[in-house]
């Protein structure tokens, strides 16, 4: 039996067929990034620079297979995850070079997000842990992630700038890793 | 079962729509591709087509390698992205707060997912690394295996895939990607400006050198001069070389 070539494929030539490829893997690519964050719009914003990357690097795909289409798109998405720990913050680089912006999600979707990825189990956990956490990043990761504040909420209690606020969230998630890992899963 | 994703997630859906539409103009502007070919065969019709330059004009060509019509940045690029399995050899010199360097020598292979990398340090111990998804499996010159999630450096982080050229391939065609002298080419990260890397290049984009700078945690310098860069065809042999011992 001839397998028909991947959409991802097939759309390094005629990008219309790119569509299909996102139609396909975008509920399974917000799924990785919800169950391992525990913010729906981070989770949104890194799923829209995935498929951007994925569109714009199309052409560097060579893989014959579904599952190698698939497996290159979760490299991407985990680079973007990588960056996003470290930083603190979604990049929006390719969504920018393209001139796309993410459209807004309503409470409603976010709230789909949430259960998608099981943040609410995610977020139980982290409370417990908190504990273990230096005074600095306690109380900034308890206001985003337990009180589920925005960013420049969190900045204004705690008396410091909104990029000091994500810094200190994104570095007690880091600190929580090992304790994560547990409870999210490691593979695509 | 899920329901359709525009109810679902509507956001979503609707940038589904916004890259039918990004799609669709890119379908009218984007030339057809030809058909890619091997670079032997390039570069044998480009030798060709300098030997009848040559003849023609009895002057020197000046065709670099047989590429007249393209720039310095488009032969980088083409000899960085050329398809298969990047190989390379390179000698290695770390400098760390002007303190004396350390040098290794590396042969390495990668494709868009994988590296195996054989290193020799300078007290001529070998040790190998395999990175794919994210995890680092490595043998250490006593013969121990160890593997775990691979931590990255901030330098190694300005590295974004498995080939040393990688960054040079993603900047290509953005602002972050400047030429800096007549042979040389700079990436910045924007996100971490502190941190550049420059490639020094032949006439003919063939990789000389990459030097990756670090002002964060100190200065920090590590220059990879090449000895050989080349893609090379991914049959079963080739790819046996991503693997740890290949």
């Amino acid at each position: 039996m001839v397998m028909a070539p991947p959409t991802l494929k097939l759309s390094r030539d005629d990008p219309r067929q790119f569509g299909a490829f996102y139609r396909a893997e975008v509920r399974a690519v917000t799924r990785y990034f919800a169950s391992r964050l525990v913010d729906p719009e981070a989770a949104l914003d890194l799923t829209a620079e995935t498929f951007a990357q994925a569109y714009a690097g199309r052409r560097r795909f060579r893989g014959d297979t579904e599952e190698e289409a698939r497996g290159w798109l979760f490299k991407i998405a985990q680079n973007q995850l990588a960056t996003y720990l470290r930083k603190g913050y979604a990049k929006r680089s390719a969504l920018q070079r393209l001139g796309l912006e993410r459209p807004a999600a309503d409470s409603e979707e976010l709230q789909r997000v949430e259960e998608l990825g099981e943040m609410a189990a995610l977020r139980t956990v982290i409370a417990r842990q908190l504990e273990d956490l230096p005074d600095g990043l306690r109380e900034a990761v308890r206001l985003r992630v337990v009180e589920q504040l925005d960013y420049d909420e969190v900045a204004q209690q705690l008396s410091i700038t909104e990029t000091a606020a994500r810094m200190r969230v994104s570095r007690a998630l880091k600190a929580l890793r090992g304790t994560l890992s547990q409870h999210i899963p490691m593979e695509t | 079962m899920s329901m359709p994703l525009d109810q679902d997630f509507p956001s979503l859906a609707e940038l589904g729509d916004r890259f039918d539409e990004l799609a669709a103009r890119d379908a009218v502007r984007q030339p057809r591709r030809a058909p890619r070919t091997s670079r032997r065969p390039v570069l044998l019709a480009a030798a060709a087509c300098a030997t009848a330059a040559l003849v023609i004009t009895g002057a020197i060509a000046t065709f670099h390698d047989g590429r007249p019509g393209l720039s310095l940045a488009q032969r980088a690029y083409a000899e960085a992205s050329a398809p298969g399995i990047a190989h390379w050899r390179m000698t290695i010199h770390a400098f760390r707060d002007g303190g004396p360097s350390t040098t290794q020598t590396e042969e390495g292979w990668a494709d868009d997912r994988v590296q195996h990398a054989v290193l020799t340090d300078q007290d001529g111990h070998v040790s190998e690394t395999r990175v794919a998804d994210g995890q680092v499996t490595a043998r250490n010159a006593d013969g121990t295996t160890a593997s775990g999630p691979a931590v990255q450096t901030d330098l190694q982080r300005a590295l974004p895939g498995p080939d040393p050229l990688s960054a040079f391939r993603i900047a290509y065609g953005t602002p972050r990607l400047r030429q800096t002298a007549a042979d040389t080419f700079a990436v910045t990260d924007t996100d971490d400006p502190g941190t550049q890397l420059t490639y020094r290049v032949t006439a003919g984009g063939d990789p000389v050198s990459l030097t990756e700078t670090s002002a964060i945690g100190g200065d920090f310098r590590v220059v990879m001069t090449f000895d050989l860069y080349e893609h090379v065809p991914a049959t079963p042999a080739n790819a046996a070389r991503l693997k740890l011992g290949g």
